[in-house]
């Protein structure tokens, strides 16, 4: 009978060992899987800008679009600086500083297609996993920087007093270059 | 104890044979690009609660009008999230959409039922126009759904010229018709923020906080929405719809 007792009061030591030793699995369950190649390393394009984003929701779809749109926006700001660049050098090879009537117009020009030339711009690639109790996104964002190279011609040819001013620069010339060649190869796609 | 013990036994192989007879589908459901016939629908809906045929009528009914805002609508809307130290926070969002009505009426008339499915958890109908969608024995026969791999659009989005394409997806919700259509929805808004959005994003940073508020609006005109394909992880418990537009 004490043989028992010790053997049962043994057992249930063993057993409270295991249950409760803790071990390397963490409080809340995960299933994370792993984490894509593509986020860690986005592809690189001349032709194209990428985006991405990861983020967690308990909801799926709020996960989902909170990752795009942030993605989105981290390609609009991609796009400003692209823009902002060429505005540069537009404004320091034609000179136009000094002009303040035709600066004004052409930074609204760069202004308006940073606002509306997220065209096109795709969720490439996406992954959803469960992370706990919530879902998590993995996005990638593409975006062709044709289209806004092609917006921001468009603006400006719209102002004739600015596209008399650019179209003889080199700078315009590359810009054209850039477009026609985007032009391109959406049709031979 | 003993009768309780049947009892439960036989409603749990109940449950099961429901639950594998639910994972059954029809293959122009999960492959609707592969029909023969322009323009149709697929539409989901739950099952009958009395009488099959007033469920199949009433899921030809809503398909129709699924179809006209498939053929021409206009999406306006937003959507802004703000992100803090303490995580980004969903502001709200707003959508609507606006077509035409009549386009219904015109279809309902045009088309017809080509095919319905109906188990214990949903209702599918095919309708199209009846001359020309002429479903052949493998576009007829069910799958299940174990049975089919996960596809490449899944996670990496198609590219087909001309097009835009855009995967919804949902959660598993207690009625399996609110996935489907929640997906069907999601890729929808997903043609709709690639055809066109507009993101404005402000950024503050001070030596204590930083904050990030972004918003996202849309204003498209979308034409010609087609479902490209449906696929269901079971592991995972998520549906997903794949959708396309012409450019």
């Amino acid at each position: 009978m004490q043989i028992l007792k010790s053997l049962f009061a043994t057992a249930l030591v063993a057993v409270l060992l295991v249950g409760c030793g803790g071990g390397s699995e963490p409080l809340q369950k995960t299933d994370t899987g792993d984490v894509p190649d593509w986020y860690v390393s986005p592809p690189s394009d001349p032709n194209y800008l990428y985006a991405v984003n990861t983020s967690t929701s308990k909801d799926m779809q709020i996960a989902v679009d909170k990752a795009t749109q942030a993605a989105r926006t981290e390609l609009g700001r991609q796009v400003e600086v692209k823009v902002n660049a060429l505005q540069k050098r537009f404004t320091e090879e034609t000179g136009i500083a000094d002009d303040a009537q035709l600066l004004d117009q052409f930074t609204q020009a760069s202004k308006t297609v940073v606002s509306t030339s997220l065209s096109g711009s795709k969720e490439k690639q996406k992954k959803i996993l469960k992370d706990g109790n919530n879902w998590r996104a993995y996005v990638l964002v593409e975006y062709p920087l044709g289209a806004a190279q092609e917006a921001l011609r468009e603006q400006i040819k719209k102002n004739e007093q600015l596209y008399t001013k650019f179209r003889a620069s080199q700078t315009y010339k590359e810009l054209d270059d850039e477009v026609q060649k985007y032009e391109q190869s959406k049709k031979g796609e | 104890m003993y009768f309780r013990g049947c009892m439960k036994a036989i409603v749990l192989i109940l449950t099961l044979c429901a639950a594998a007879v639910a994972q059954e589908y029809p293959r122009w459901f999960l492959q609707q690009d592969q029909l023969p016939c322009r323009p149709n629908v697929v539409m989901v809906m739950r099952a009958p609660s009395l009488y099959k045929d007033s469920a199949v009528a009433l899921a030809f009914r809503t398909g129709c009008e699924l179809l006209a805002k498939y053929t021409n609508v206009r999406i306006s809307g937003g959507q802004t999230f703000w992100t803090t130290e303490a995580g980004v926070h969903s502001m709200g969002a707003h959508y609507t959409e606006v077509f035409d009505s009549s386009l219904t009426d015109q279809f309902q008339s045009s088309l017809k039922i080509i095919a319905a499915f109906v188990d214990k958890n949903k209702t599918i109908v095919l309708a199209g126009d009846s001359s020309a969608c002429v479903l052949n024995d493998e576009l007829q026969s069910s799958v299940r759904m174990e049975t089919l791999p996960q596809p490449g659009w899944v996670e990496k989005l198609p590219v087909v010229t001309g097009y835009y394409y855009g995967v919804g997806s949902s959660e598993e919700y207690f009625y399996e018709v609110s996935s489907w259509q929640r997906a069907e929805q999601n890729a929808f808004m997903s043609l709709a923020r690639t055809t066109h959005s507009k993101v404005v994003s402000l950024q503050k940073k001070s030596a204590i906080e930083s904050q990030d508020l972004f918003n996202e609006d849309v204003d498209v005109q979308l034409k010609n929405v087609e479902i490209i394909a449906r696929w269901k992880d079971l592991q995972k418990k998520i549906f997903y719809v794949l959708a396309r537009t012409k450019q």
